[in-house]
């Protein structure tokens, strides 16, 4: 016998080949089975896994080999067999073979951590054994991410602090037309209708407004496209996109119509709107037949075939040339029917007459999936949310958060069975509830949901305060309990809340219950969505059964000037203040929109047109719409420049495009995931039948995050931003300079890049704490918190010292300054403590914040104490309950930007916590009041 | 001494009227809100649009300020 077959491997059962072999290793994982050496499995991991050639396999393998019977062991693992080959793999120089070929794991040590001891990255998750598996996950997911799918110059720039990567996942979904899918459009008020398709629309268009590489979308001005009956409307936007290999459906009608649909694409039947998948043969369609209608006195002209003369190849119908020849043709025609409306039809190219009006039905004869070639599919945005495709009645991407369950009920590939629109509105919470939580599993971040008290306002109509209220009870308990089921974390929900219906909604086409157009608009409703508002807000008063505050969903309420127009706002402000004195959770968010948009030009931020306020809901959702957000580690940059103005503007502008460099690596990984469409991973953000307003790929935000803007500013001039003005302009000037190289980084790029107030809950003190180690000098001087007991901390991006004592007025007026550079977010916390301050004074607050300061979001944060023994929640933080004495107890407040147990917070917060400077709001407030 | 920060950017309509009629007094100081300087002066004097014009006085406080209008030299020499 010879020395190798001496050896035995001791392995797990790892026969795995695919992911589906791993996920079911591991739960078999104790058994263990010895296998005889065979030196031949080497050489052929090597050949698979780092694509080696042959030669080299078997050198290594004869090394490794080697190397083992040198050791006179005679059991190995696979794991030391493994660290063998790599040491082989790094020996010769082949760094990138052993990145492919390293392993992924977790020391026993570790592991025993996780499952014994919390983990407090975020407080907002709890301690049990769903809990651990995601933290096991995550380690895996977190080491992979950092040698595979950003470059090794970010991963170190991560692991030495110099940015924080946040955490993984966030994606979106396509949906749409095939590009050949014709439509009809005219220049608005035109005598002459075009039909092209949307392929040709699209490029006849002028300039995209934001190019995203797997989205491109343009916005037309002044077109209209069919709609049923023969009747127009705008169109808002026209998109292109990658299909990403989603399955597509034919569908043919009795009379002639065809289309070629993404199988999620909502088609509209006589009986309900259903997913393109799930229409039958037999199912009665809408359609539009092209009759002579001489007397609407319209031409129709038809340039599919000027556009696609010299169509060479199926990817490329039609080139520059032709577009430019067919945009000319097309400018001509307009300009001739402009001149004589009542001209006879141009003699171009396969002109004919007739336009389409009368609607009539058609039955389904082919509902089928097809296999297509086509890389891109089109969809068109019309402002009545339907147009004429192909000649059939269908939808577009319209709709919003809310109203696309209220309209399609609920339909999640991840979930079973299939709902109709909700008819109730029990019916409509479940609804919502299921919706954000499968969101969640799909997202790092939170969910926000746009005007849900006016998107539920039709469901309430008619119905007695008392069922209102009841109702708002649920929805809070709903939202709030689904930790439970999910075993982890609670899901994280923004709720924009409106007194007044806004704006953008006003004239909007309300939806009822059964999914329904009710035949008004939202307008219509301020009513009842103010009832239910006012019932949520009262919830919220209560508390919960120990009348401890909610911590979701987190109410967002909206002032604007329209606010102050509308009636009763005094009334329910009260009731918001009361609220956000109590119990805290109020978020009071401000709308200078209007205000702004009142000037005619010019303006800091990027002006939102009524077409961009329907698309983009409102600035605050954007950041939710985030792929990913890495924050920079601004005292670190002061640390290097040393002094110098010009080495700190120098290392600020390094570590941007390191960032951006590192969010396009990462759109490029969720790319690479989204492509495997529907049996992907993501399958659910690439399977939809409607668009999702909050998860639209050309909306999506990549975040830059900032941290410790105050201790950079402390180290760099000596003077932290509340000591002196030159200290506050030199953080000016330093926000000012990140907030147009994202502008400009945007532009290099083609990606939307904005700055965000980072929560840093976690990676405030991983950030110090690394700085505590690389720069223990630099970083003494001007860390905050306790240094010698480890709660040391960097303050929140660019807040003031939270230790500063100055009133709080001068705190806000100061702190604001930086918030319209801050695009993506900012919020002003009031440290209130035990202090329970007279809601009029918060109101006065509030107010003034609102018309003297810049600020754009503020909130209230009490601190209290529950007790587990008598069950009852008492003002400030205590170690033993005031009301029973009881030592049982655990103390609650804002941690970041929600509500969390203090015993779950991470060092450096509680050292936050510590130093945090409270407010009764009297002093502050008379002085303001006397100015 | 009170004197004039005019806070202007390129491609904007108004600006170089805005900035010719402040150039009429003395030690006008001229940003361009598309430099960071600018920005960081803009935002300390909460200018959100182009052009403002704000008066201030030697300690740099704000006296009088017109944003996203442009005042006439009346106007500012009644307040100078």
């Amino acid at each position: 016998m010879t020395a190798a077959s001496k050896i035995r491997v001791l392995k797990r059962k790892e026969s795995a080949e695919d992911a589906t072999d791993i996920a079911l290793l591991v739960s078999t994982s104790s058994k263990e089975e010895i296998n005889l050496w065979d030196k031949s499995k080497i050489v052929n991991s090597l050949i698979l896994e780092t694509n080696a050639s042959p030669e080299l396999a078997q050198e290594i393998a004869d090394r490794v080999e080697d190397r083992i019977i040198g050791s006179r062991m005679n059991t190995v693992t696979t794991s030391i067999i493994r660290e063998l080959i790599d040491l082989e793999l790094l020996e010769r120089g082949l760094g990138t073979m052993h990145k492919k070929h390293s392993h992924l794991g977790l020391p026993m040590y570790d592991v025993e951590q996780i499952i014994v001891s919390a983990n407090k990255e975020n407080s907002n998750t709890t301690h049990n054994p769903e809990s651990i598996n995601l933290t096991l996950a995550e380690a895996i997911l977190k080491d992979y991410a950092l040698r595979n799918v950003f470059s090794e110059d970010i991963a170190s720039a991560h692991m030495i602090g110099d940015i924080h990567l946040h955490d993984l996942g966030f994606i979106i979904r396509p949906y749409s037309y095939l590009g050949d899918t014709e439509v009809h459009w005219r220049h608005k008020g035109s005598h002459v209708v075009f039909t092209t398709t949307m392929e040709q629309l699209y490029h006849l268009l002028p300039e995209e407004t934001r190019p995203e590489p797997t989205v491109r979308v343009k916005y037309p001005s002044e077109l209209e496209m069919l709609d049923r009956d023969g009747g127009w409307t705008d169109v808002q936007r026209v998109v292109k996109k990658d299909r990403l290999g989603k399955q597509m459906v034919f569908l043919a009608s009795s009379d002639g119509k065809h289309c070629i649909v993404t199988h999620d694409h909502p088609v509209i039947t006589a009986d309900e709107i259903k997913p393109a998948s799930m229409v039958r043969v037999g199912d009665e369609l809408e359609t539009l037949e092209k009759e002579e209608v001489d007397e609407k006195g319209l031409e129709q002209i038809d340039i599919t075939h000027l556009v696609e003369a010299n169509g060479n190849t199926f990817k490329f119908r039609f080139n520059a040339e032709d577009i430019r020849t067919a945009c000319q043709r097309m400018n001509e025609l307009v300009a001739q029917s402009a001149r004589s409306s009542s001209a006879g039809g141009p003699k171009a190219a396969a002109s004919k007459r007739g336009a389409a009006t009368a609607g009539r039905s058609a039955r389904v004869i082919m509902a089928e999936p097809v296999e297509v070639l086509d890389v891109f599919i089109y969809d068109v945005t019309t402002e009545s949310g339907t147009l004429i495709a192909n000649g059939i009645y269908s939808h577009n991407c319209g709709g919003h958060s809310l109203d696309y369950i209220k309209k399609y009920g609920l339909s999640l590939p991840n979930i079973t069975s299939t709902s109709k629109p909700a008819k109730h509105p029990e019916v409509l919470i479940g609804h919502m509830v299921k919706m954000a939580s499968t969101l969640q599993s799909h997202y790092a971040g939170a969910i926000g949901w746009e005007a849900v008290n006016m998107f539920f306002a039709p469901y309430m109509v008619g119905l007695e305060y008392d069922r209102i209220k009841q109702l708002a009870q649920m929805l809070i308990y709903e939202f709030n309990q689904l930790a439970g089921a999910r075993g982890s974390q609670v899901v994280f929900t923004d709720f924009n809340l409106y007194w007044n219906i806004p704006r953008h909604f006003r004239d909007t086409p309300a939806i009822g219950p059964g999914g329904t157009y009710t035949g008004k608009t939202y307008k219509e409703y301020e009513k009842e969505a103010q009832s239910f508002l006012k019932a949520l807000f009262e919830i919220y008063m209560e508390g919960d059964a120990m009348g401890k505050t909610f911590v979701f969903p987190k109410p967002l309420l909206h002032i604007n000037e329209d606010f102050f127009q509308t009636e009763g706002h005094e009334e329910f402000l009260e009731l918001a203040c009361k609220v956000a004195s109590v119990q805290g959770i109020t978020y009071f968010v401000f709308d200078r929109g209007d205000e702004i948009t009142v000037s005619q030009c010019c303006r800091l931020k990027l002006k939102l047109s009524e077409k961009d306020l329907q698309e983009t809901m409102t600035p605050e959702k954007m950041r939710f719409t985030a792929l990913q957000n890495i924050t920079i580690n601004l005292p670190r940059i002061a640390y290097k420049a040393n002094g110098s103005n010009e080495v700190l503007f120098t290392e600020l502008e390094k570590a941007m495009q390191m960032v951006a460099k590192a969010h396009l690596q990462k759109r490029q990984f969720i790319g690479g995931l989204l492509e495997q469409g529907v049996k992907g991973p993501l399958s659910v953000l690439c399977d939809s039948k409607d668009g999702d307003p909050y998860l639209r790929m050309e909306r999506l935000t990549y975040l830059f995050g900032l941290l410790g803007l105050n201790e950079m500013v402390q180290y760099h001039t000596g003077q932290e931003l509340h000591e002196s003005e030159e200290a506050l302009k030199f953080g000016l000037q330093v926000v000012a300079h990140m907030n147009l190289t994202c502008k400009r980084l945007s532009e290099q790029y083609g990606i939307n890049l904005v700055l965000e107030e980072s929560p840093a809950e976690s990676s405030g003190y991983r950030l110090a704490k690394l700085d505590t180690k690389y720069y223990p000098r630099q970083a003494a001087q001007v860390l905050k918190g306790g240094v010698d007991n480890n709660d040391f901390y960097y303050t929140n991006s660019v807040h003031l010292n939270v230790e500063a004592d100055m009133d709080y007025i001068e705190r806000i007026q100061k702190q604001s300054l930086f918030h319209p550079l801050i695009e993506a977010g900012a919020i002003f916390h009031v440290w209130l403590g035990e202090h329970q301050p007279d809601p009029e004074s918060v109101k006065n607050f509030v107010i003034k914040a609102y018309r003297n300061t810049q600020a754009s979001q503020i909130a209230f944060s009490p601190e209290f104490t529950v007790c587990n023994a008598c069950r009852r929640t008492s003002r400030g933080l205590h170690e033993s309950c005031p009301l029973c004495d009881s030592t049982n107890v655990y103390g609650i407040t804002r941690i970041v930007g929600y509500f969390s147990k203090v015993t779950t917070w991470n060092k450096g917060k509680v050292g936050e916590l510590r130093d945090r400077v409270r407010t009764d709001m009297k002093g502050g407030l008379n002085k303001r009041a006397a100015s | 001494m009170q004197h004039l920060k005019v806070f202007v950017k390129q491609d904007c309509p108004n600006c170089p009227a805005a900035k010719n009629m402040a150039d009429e007094f003395p030690e006008t100081e001229v940003y361009d809100i598309e430099q960071a300087e600018g920005l960081a002066e803009a935002a300390f004097y909460s200018v959100l649009c182009t052009p403002s014009i704000i008066i201030v006085d030697d300690q740099g406080r704000e006296v009088r300020a017109w944003r996203c209008t442009v005042p006439t030299s009346k106007d500012i020499a009644a307040c100078i």
